[in-house]
């Protein structure tokens, strides 16, 4: 064997493989650039679904500015809040809708709270979440649990009946109710220092 | 090889998860429900069509020492393709297969069959072959999802309004069983449950070929 | 340009070893890695083998794959290549290794060596490195999250295998249960002891 029928052969597998990967990369960013957007929609559109879904009265939302002590809490304990929105109705803000990340027991859980300006919390709702199927997934899934949060005052003082409160937590499943009642206090204080 | 014999071998014969066994992964972990069982089986066959086609295809074109890495590359592409297509249309499902789309990459049926069919024969048969295979794969999820949602949430069909619409008339939550859902084992959704089912299909499966083969 | 995850406390890091060893177990909890859990568990001394590559590959897996995304994916905008990216880097990084082994240490690889090819397409390896980054864990973070998974994944590969060599030595079972069914349901059991762990999931 000469060295440079070795060397052709080398080449060649570079030159099929960088071709391979140049095609499939191609492919991919094509794919990416049809599809980026209608992503990006559907998030925002989860999030209106489940805004307008707890604020019923509301007739629009528009964002409200907080600051890094809510985004990204120097405390670890301390869920971080992705966004703050206002409910308005008639020109007057109704209620706030906060969107916090508390963890749960399969990471993060995405939650939408609703909080009157009258100090009780409207409602939540979880759009995305990695719980276990059948016993933290019941968070979103069973539609009745969530609504206890509705009507509780805003602040930051709910606890699971384990830990000495009034929320019952979903069998099985302590964590992922700590994690969700934990959001809930989060939003409800920051729409408190909201004033 | 005829079609019929191709689906016989692909479904029953050859079965991916009853007989060979591969791909366990996705069908333990995936089939909490009968319409997750069924949005994995088709993510998969798609998968797994579009890459025997590529790959059969360039059979002659790419040489025997990089194929592995070739067969990886394009399979992985068709993955992330299916994966952003589900989370722009059908985001519901993209959430609840979650860590589980981008892993059909290393699902070994789909590796496999690039390597021992689609490597070594025609385009038109290499896609049949990823059809029945898939068809296979399918029929087993479906199998364990429909047994696991009903023993485990007391339902039937739940979720399967969302993924395909056009049979809205099933509600969003399913049928309930009377007197299961109230009170599901829940242990069958849970992994230990996942293991357990697919322990008495096989055992049903070899109660049936020890049947068939004393007569 | 460069937007690196925090910085992770001790404890952090440590209930996140625990986690990933026990609470959140690759197989018995997340199915991850199930095809070569059946495979490579019919005896014991292959059963740890194939752990400890798991362990070697999924460290440098986290390590190298932690890297690609912080410094080349994630900086150019190029998240969708997530998938393929990774799985590339794993399949050179096994092919390396297997390489370096066979040289450097000749021991080491005839113990492990078979197993090395098997790992490309073991899910746990590739869904550590997503895990990882979908997580958001700092490098260190990644380190040990991946050893410990491994961890995970030896200790219940082992304790599977030891159990299946009982059941084919000595089980009475009914006719259609025996091999696999059988060992699919001791699976089951096995899970279900894992499942007493998930209390442990916050310090």
């Amino acid at each position: 064997m000469d060295s440079s029928k070795k060397g052709g052969g080398i080449l060649m597998l570079v030159v099929v493989l960088g071709l391979i990967t140049f095609v499939c990369a191609l492919l991919l960013g094509f794919t990416n650039g049809v599809t980026k957007d209608k992503i990006e929609q559907n998030g925002i559109e989860t999030r209106n679904e489940a805004m307008s879904a707890i604020i019923a009265d509301a007739e629009s939302f528009t964002d409200v500015e907080v600051g890094e002590e809510w985004t990204a809490p120097a405390d670890k304990n301390q869920p971080a809040i992705s966004g703050v929105y206002a409910a308005e109705a008639g020109g007057e803000t109704i209620a706030y809708c906060v969107e916090v990340k508390p963890k749960g027991f399969g990471g993060e859980l995405t939650l939408i709270v609703g909080v009157n300006t009258d100090g009780t919390i409207a409602g939540a709702q979880v759009t995305a979440h990695g719980e276990t199927p059948g016993l933290g997934a019941k968070a979103q899934s069973d539609k009745n649990w969530i609504t206890q949060f509705a009507g509780q005052p805003a602040d930051g003082s709910l606890a699971v009946s384990k830990d000495g409160g009034t929320i019952n937590a979903i069998t099985g499943s302590t964590i992922t109710s700590r994690a969700v009642t934990l959001g809930v206090n989060t939003a409800a204080n920051c729409v408190a220092s909201l004033g | 090889m005829k079609f019929s014999e191709q689906l016989k071998a692909g479904v029953i014969l050859d079965n991916p998860i009853f007989m060979q066994t591969i791909g366990l992964c996705p069908a333990l972990a995936t089939t909490t429900s009968l319409s997750n069982a069924i949005g994995m089986g088709v993510a998969a066959t798609v998968v797994l069509i579009c890459s025997n086609v590529v790959i059969s295809a360039l059979r002659k074109f790419i040489p025997d020492k990089i194929r592995i890495a070739c067969f990886i590359t394009i399979i992985a592409t068709f993955v992330t393709m299916i994966d952003l297509a589900l989370q722009a249309f059908v985001p519901s499902l993209a959430a609840s297969l979650g860590l589980f789309l981008p892993l059909i990459v290393v699902n070994c049926i789909i590796l496999g069959r690039a390597e021992a069919y689609a490597s070594k024969n025609k385009v038109l048969p290499s896609a049949l072959d990823g059809v029945c295979m898939g068809l296979g794969f399918g029929f087993a999820l479906v199998l364990m999802g429909f047994f696991r949602e009903l023993l485990g949430a007391g339902t039937v069909l739940s979720g399967l309004s969302t993924l395909l619409p056009f049979l809205s008339f099933i509600p969003a939550e399913g049928f309930a069983i009377p007197g299961l859902s109230a009170n599901p084992a829940v242990m069958m959704i849970l992994p230990a449950g996942g293991f357990l089912m697919m322990g008495f299909i096989f055992a049903v499966i070899q109660k049936v070929m020890a049947g068939k083969e004393d007569k | 340009m460069f937007n690196f995850p925090d910085a992770m406390g001790l404890t952090e890091v440590l209930s996140l070893a625990v986690a990933a060893v026990l609470v959140n177990n690759y197989i018995l909890v997340q199915f991850l890695g199930c095809c070569s859990f059946f495979g490579v568990s019919k005896k014991t001394d292959t059963a740890i083998g194939m752990g400890m590559a798991v362990v070697f590959v999924m460290a440098l897996a986290s390590a190298v794959s932690w890297a690609v995304w912080y410094f080349i994916l994630d900086p150019l905008g190029l998240e969708y290549m997530q998938t393929i990216a990774f799985i590339l880097v794993i399949a050179t990084l096994v092919q390396f290794v297997e390489m370096f082994m066979k040289k450097a240490m000749p021991a080491l690889y005839s113990a492990l060596g078979i197993f090395l090819p098997l790992i490309t397409t073991n899910c746990a390896v590739l869904g550590a490195a997503i895990s990882n980054i979908d997580n958001g864990y700092s490098f260190i973070g990644s380190m040990v999250y991946g050893v410990g998974a491994g961890l995970g994944y030896t200790l219940a590969i082992v304790l599977f295998a030891s159990i299946r060599e009982r059941l084919d030595a000595t089980a009475q079972c009914p006719k259609c249960f025996e091999g696999f069914p059988i060992a699919l349901v001791s699976a089951a059991l096995l899970a279900m002891s894992f499942m007493g762990f998930s209390g442990l999931s916050i310090w």
